[in-house]
């Protein structure tokens, strides 16, 4: 790529258009859209550049990833994160996702007026489809050519061959009577030149999406929005970790304040967008104590409920290889029997040895000899899991702790507890994955109580005393200041994030250049 | 007896890229004998050693040539740590010392000796009591039940993490997570479905792994 030796360069006493606070799901796509309209647009982003050939599929070294300065799991159901944290780089939690990308079910955005719980988006699916198709069609996404559950849709890519796990769920959702597909994964499955960046090559089945894509045929931002920008003339500063933000008498953001090689560095800018994930995003902004006259930044934390069943097998089924997670059903969104409101999308699971090793031992108590045999068949197993709604509640939030890190900041504290909702859906996943299972012939079947992804800590709405940010994504406080990642969901959804997130930030980078 | 893998032809497999295989290489270089803890206490280290025996007994996979778990945990708690903790639990290496020592402790109160001297049963309900958040000790430089059950959750994910990312333990289970392609050429898969094993990936010399 050119990313490096074509790129512009603004100094910190230029008064840029924008600086965007972040490379990720969020911050990418605004940057290269405000960039191909003209706009000077700075982007910092805390973590490094990393080369796409340099990634490796070992575990403990891949999580360079990771955003690894400490924060605090704390509530009844804290998160291990590891793994399962936000990432950091040009690229975002991009450059580690599992490119699961199916599209939000018309019927979430709603969840509070169909059952009087949750909170509702203030749009609907017809506003985001545009974006979303967008979205889709720049980055790259495979799906089968019939998707059961929208007669309308189409993907420009046939999807990965489907592994051991994809194979089993089939067969495990035929015999319960479930609808399944293949799901839609935003991985590309022949090579193409991508506009601004070069060659992506097809995806080659090696399973390490979680681990960093080798090749380029995981759509991240790092290969799609990212080089765009650059080539519209946008500024991607790694390393650089922003830790204030300066206002003028009247109350504008005029500059922001960072760390770059241990030294402090001022940039000045007329808007700022930030876009540091749902826990940093609100960590900045309680830390500064902006924007939030609501009292909301930080608050209705949410998660996925991503409960996980493994079992065993007569076959050497070889979980690391294939795309990961291909089988989908959306027939369990509304499922009939519900005991709780919304619901979840089902997937089938490969997995790295030890992320899952590391999800066995920390969702049971098993020991000695049987914890050794259980993990000796990792090659005969296989899994499949939820993404289902996670309602805001009051106990869960993002939070300054009383301990500082390096940057000179509070680290930041995450309370997370499932309340009765939670629960419910828990046990209900819990079951119905246990008997897909079952019927398609798993032994040892084991139930992994676990929680994904992070969100809603500045959600948006229309109402000012109680949302952080307006529909756009625009502080209802601070008018130069734009908010543009995972914290303005103002539900969960049981949809995986990345393709609303980056469908947003286009709206987001809309709504800036109209105002 | 379990035969010990070899993994020479494993680790110069084309199907890995030079970091990875750099990185494997390091990892199988095996801890000196006389390994002397360089973040826990000698005392808190002994009982970390008894204990990760006791909860993955390495024999049926590896043989004689078992790792030692004690010692790679000890030196990763001196490297980078994986971006964060339980909120509930005083800093990483903190909350190690204080985990162990309360082990040894409860042995004492509960049977008085100290835990590699007990049976394998009281050492094993032990173990499941502290797990289960049933057993601790509320006074500075320890830590209560909850808060065993939170640490516990970490001691056993830090042993299995050390254990599934050494290439013995790979290729002894013959998984091939590592192969995931080459510099020159980035193989990844041809096969992915079930009973279709390539043949630069490893068989599996353990009984369990095996159909
Ligand atoms: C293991 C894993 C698997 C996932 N799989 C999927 C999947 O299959 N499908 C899906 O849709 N979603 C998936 N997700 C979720 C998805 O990756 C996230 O929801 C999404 O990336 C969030 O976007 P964001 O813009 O909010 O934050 P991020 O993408 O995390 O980007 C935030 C960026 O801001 C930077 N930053 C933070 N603070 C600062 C600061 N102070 N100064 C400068 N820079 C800063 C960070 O380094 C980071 O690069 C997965 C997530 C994880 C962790
Ligand atoms: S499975 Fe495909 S998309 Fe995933 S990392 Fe490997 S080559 Fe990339």
């Amino acid at each position: 790529m050119n990313m490096e030796t074509a790129m512009r360069h603004y100094a910190n006493t230029d008064c840029v258009d924008v600086v965007v606070v972040g490379a990720g799901a969020g911050g990418s796509p605004l940057a290269a859209e405000l960039a191909r309209h003209g706009k000077s647009v700075v982007v910092l982003e805390a973590g490094p550049r990393f080369r796409p050939e340099g990634h490796t599929p070992d575990e403990p070294v891949a999580n360079e990833l990771y955003w690894l300065n400490e924060r605090l799991s704390g509530g009844e159901s804290p998160q291990a994160f590891g793994g399962n944290n936000s990432g950091t780089g040009l690229g975002g939690s991009l450059l580690h996702y599992g490119a699961f990308m199916p599209r939000i079910d018309a019927r979430d955005f709603y969840l509070h007026r169909e059952t009087g719980k949750g909170f509702d988006w203030p749009f609907g699916l017809e506003t985001l489809l545009p974006y979303i198709e967008r979205v889709e069609s720049f980055i790259g996404v495979s799906g089968p050519a019939q998707y059961p559950w929208d007669a309308k849709r189409r993907y420009a890519y046939a999807p990965p061959p489907a592994n051991s796990a994809a194979l089993r769920m089939r067969e495990g959702c035929e015999a319960v009577g479930l609808k399944h597909a293949d799901g839609p994964a935003a991985v590309i499955t022949r090579d193409i030149e991508q506009p601004h960046f070069g060659t992506r090559h097809a995806c080659a089945n090696c399973g390490a999406c979680h681990q960093g894509c080798r090749n380029g045929a995981k759509s991240g931002t790092d290969n799609t929005w990212l080089p765009m920008a650059v080539a519209y003339g946008a500024e991607l500063r790694d390393g650089c970790f922003v830790h204030d933000i300066e206002r003028d008498q009247a109350g504008r953001i005029i500059a922001v304040v960072y760390l770059r090689d241990g030294k402090q560095h001022r940039q000045r800018c007329a808007a700022l967008v930030l876009a540091a994930g749902a826990v940093e995003t609100p960590r900045l902004l309680l830390h500064t104590g902006l924007a939030n006259s609501s009292g909301q930044v930080g608050e209705n934390y949410m998660t996925h409920v991503s409960t996980q069943v493994w079992g065993t097998f007569d076959q050497d089924m070889r979980p690391n290889r294939g795309y990961p997670s291909l089988t989908i059903t959306e027939d369990l969104v509304r499922p009939k029997d519900a005991d709780f409101v919304g619901g979840y999308l089902v997937q089938s699971l490969g997995m790295m040895p030890v992320t899952w090793g590391l999800n066995m031992v920390r969702g049971t108590t098993i020991r000695g000899q049987s914890l050794t045999d259980a993990l000796s068949r990792y090659n005969r197993s296989a899994g499949i899991g939820i993404n289902g709604e996670c309602l805001p509640r009051p106990e869960n939030r993002v939070s300054l702790s009383d301990e500082t890190d390096a940057t000179g900041m509070r680290k930041p504290r995450i309370d997370h507890s499932y309340g009765p909702n939670e629960l419910a859906m828990h046990n209900h996943a819990a079951r119905t994955l246990s008997d897909i299972w079952k019927a398609a012939g798993a032994q040892d079947i084991r139930v992994i109580d676990r929680a994904a992804h992070m969100s809603g800590t500045c959600r948006m709405g229309t109402d000012g005393s109680s949302c952080v940010v307006d529909p756009v994504g625009r502080s209802f406080d601070i008018e130069n200041l734009w908010i543009c990642d995972h914290s303005v969901f103002p539900s969960a959804t049981a949809a995986n994030p990345a393709l609303a997130i980056m469908a947003l930030s286009l709206r987001t980078a809309e709504a800036m250049l109209a105002a | 007896m379990t035969p010990t893998p070899n993994i020479t032809d494993f680790l110069s497999s084309d199907h890995i890229s030079e970091r990875t295989r750099a990185i494997l290489q390091q990892r199988a270089t095996p801890v000196p004998e006389d390994y002397a803890p360089g973040q826990l206490s000698p005392e808190s280290f002994r009982i970390l050693r008894s204990v990760t025996n006791d909860l993955l007994p390495q024999e049926t996979v590896l043989g004689t040539q078992a790792l030692d778990l004690a010692a790679r945990i000890d030196m990763s708690l001196a490297g980078k740590r994986d971006g964060w903790r339980y909120a509930e639990l005083p800093s990483d290496i903190q909350a190690w010392e204080a985990g162990l020592l309360t082990i040894t402790d409860l042995a004492f109160t509960q049977h008085g000796s100290s835990y590699p001297d007990l049976t394998p049963e009281q050492r094993g309900t032990l173990l499941d009591d502290v797990t289960k958040g049933l057993a601790g000790i509320d006074q500075a430089n320890r830590l209560n039940a909850p808060q065993m059950k939170l640490w516990t959750s970490d001691l056993r994910a830090e042993t299995v993490a050390c254990f599934m990312s050494h290439p013995a333990v790979q290729c002894a289970l013959g998984i091939s997570s590592s192969m995931t392609g080459g510099d020159n050429v980035f193989q990844g898969f041809a096969n992915v479905t079930p009973d279709s094993k390539e043949a630069f990936e490893p068989e599996a010399i353990v009984a369990e792994a095996r159909v």
